[in-house]
């Protein structure tokens, strides 16, 4: 499931689970890109919650997590981040980040 | 601008984007038929029916608990799409064909594991049809076939970068030359005297650039009067007030970036009126662009 992250509902969003953080901008590229893969990735792995945040639109979001390039990725588990990734992943690499934090 | 508020400009015909031939910007492209079924289906799962099944099928999504001396392996209400062995390939290919509720053992890493399949959801893929194509909601998946062209050319977003930026520059141009409008003339002179107050060009400048003065100028003035025909292209309702402005705000905000009071204070309405719908028209040409320069791939 994919969810679009605001100031007011992010750190509610976090506290799933297990939870895929897309940090991105409309005027990147390589955002693009790996927005496809995430858009995949949560249909083929429904239980995979996928929060996205606009930092454009939401820069506080940035900031507050500091947020220097974008892409940005964090792997989250009830609200802790387990790792935090900056730029483009292959899908391979994406599939392979999420089965060792979602399975452990 | 006198006001500030109203756009006058009208638009009195606008040319269809889909009739203009983008075929000079073509390259040939050669799909990798395994790749194009993998993005097929990526594709249909979006829009996939999931019901509960009884028995485990490659792909299924299965909820199981296992116990094991393994430490890995205990687990309690566990989902794993069955076949893609983010978990464990070796588990999950015994699983096929275990039914519901089942529990038996099965062996990993040489080891026994104790599992107890508590759930299995299947996803039905919905068939390729104008109807799915509707459902989709974008406008450039117009039919069954526009969805076989859109999964097949995929693969190809990367080397297609280039020309589908040369086809959208041409595309834009062709639209607004093929359209007609009714120009305010206080309003091309605002847009065009905007344009060369943000390029803030020198002598200098168009030196280094290696392009005359006058024809740099004239370049980047035109830039500001194109983006009044982008505005009426891209918004079709006349006339342009504060109230469409104010309706437009939070979804600029929402999805393109940030107004606060500040900005807003230091810009013009139009200019704001502008950059919204010209970019919000740009996107979508940008986006037929690289969509048309795949059409003999369905």
């Amino acid at each position: 499931m994919i969810d679009f992250a605001t100031y007011e509902n992010y750190q509610q969003l976090l506290q799933q689970d297990f939870v895929v953080v897309d940090f991105f901008s409309e005027t990147c590229g390589p955002c693009k890109v790996l927005s496809r893969y995430l858009e995949e990735i949560a249909a083929e792995l429904p239980f995979v919650n996928i929060v996205k945040v606009n930092t454009t639109a939401w820069p506080k979001l940035g900031q507050e997590n500091e947020i220097d390039a974008v892409p940005t990725l964090f792997f989250v588990r009830n609200g802790e981040i387990l790792e935090r990734e900056v730029g483009l992943l292959s899908r391979d690499e994406l599939m392979e980040k999420i089965g060792t934090h979602y399975y452990g | 601008m006198e006001d500030g508020l109203t756009m006058r400009s009208r638009l009195v015909k606008a040319a269809d984007p889909w009739r203009v031939d983008l075929g000079a910007y073509k390259i040939p492209l050669a799909v990798d038929e395994a790749r194009a079924e993998k993005d097929t289906v990526n594709f249909l799962r979006r829009y996939a029916e999931t019901v509960e099944a009884e028995e485990v099928q490659d792909q299924d999504t299965a909820v199981i608990s296992c116990s094991s001396e393994l430490p890995r392996f205990n687990r309690k209400s566990l989902p794993l799409r069955v076949g893609v062995g983010l978990f464990s390939k070796e588990l999950e290919q015994q699983l096929i064909g275990w039914k519901k509720g089942q529990t038996g053992t099965v062996t990993v890493q040489g080891k026994l594991v104790t599992v107890t399949v508590e759930s299995v959801r299947r996803e039905i893929l919905p068939e390729i049809t104008d109807a799915l194509a509707a459902r989709t909601g974008n406008p450039l998946l117009r039919s069954a076939a526009d969805i076989r062209r859109w999964c097949r050319g995929n693969q190809f977003d990367d080397i297609l970068e280039g020309p589908a930026d040369e086809a959208f520059s041409y595309l834009m141009r062709a639209v607004a030359a093929a359209s007609v409008f009714e120009k305010d003339p206080d309003e091309v002179q605002y847009t065009r005297d905007l344009s060369l107050r943000q390029a803030n060009i020198t002598p200098e400048k168009a030196e280094e650039i290696g392009m005359p003065y006058e024809e740099l100028q004239e370049m980047i003035a035109g830039s500001g009067e194109a983006l009044i025909e982008m505005a009426l292209l891209g918004l079709h309702s006349h006339p342009r007030t504060m109230a469409d402005y104010e309706a437009w705000l939070p979804r600029f905000v929402r999805d393109g970036g940030p107004v606060d009071d500040a900005v807003r204070a230091a810009h013009p309405v139009l200019e704001y009126i502008l950059e919204i719908a010209a970019g919000d028209y740009m996107d979508e040409l940008e986006r037929m662009a690289l969509f048309r320069l795949k059409e003999d791939l369905a």
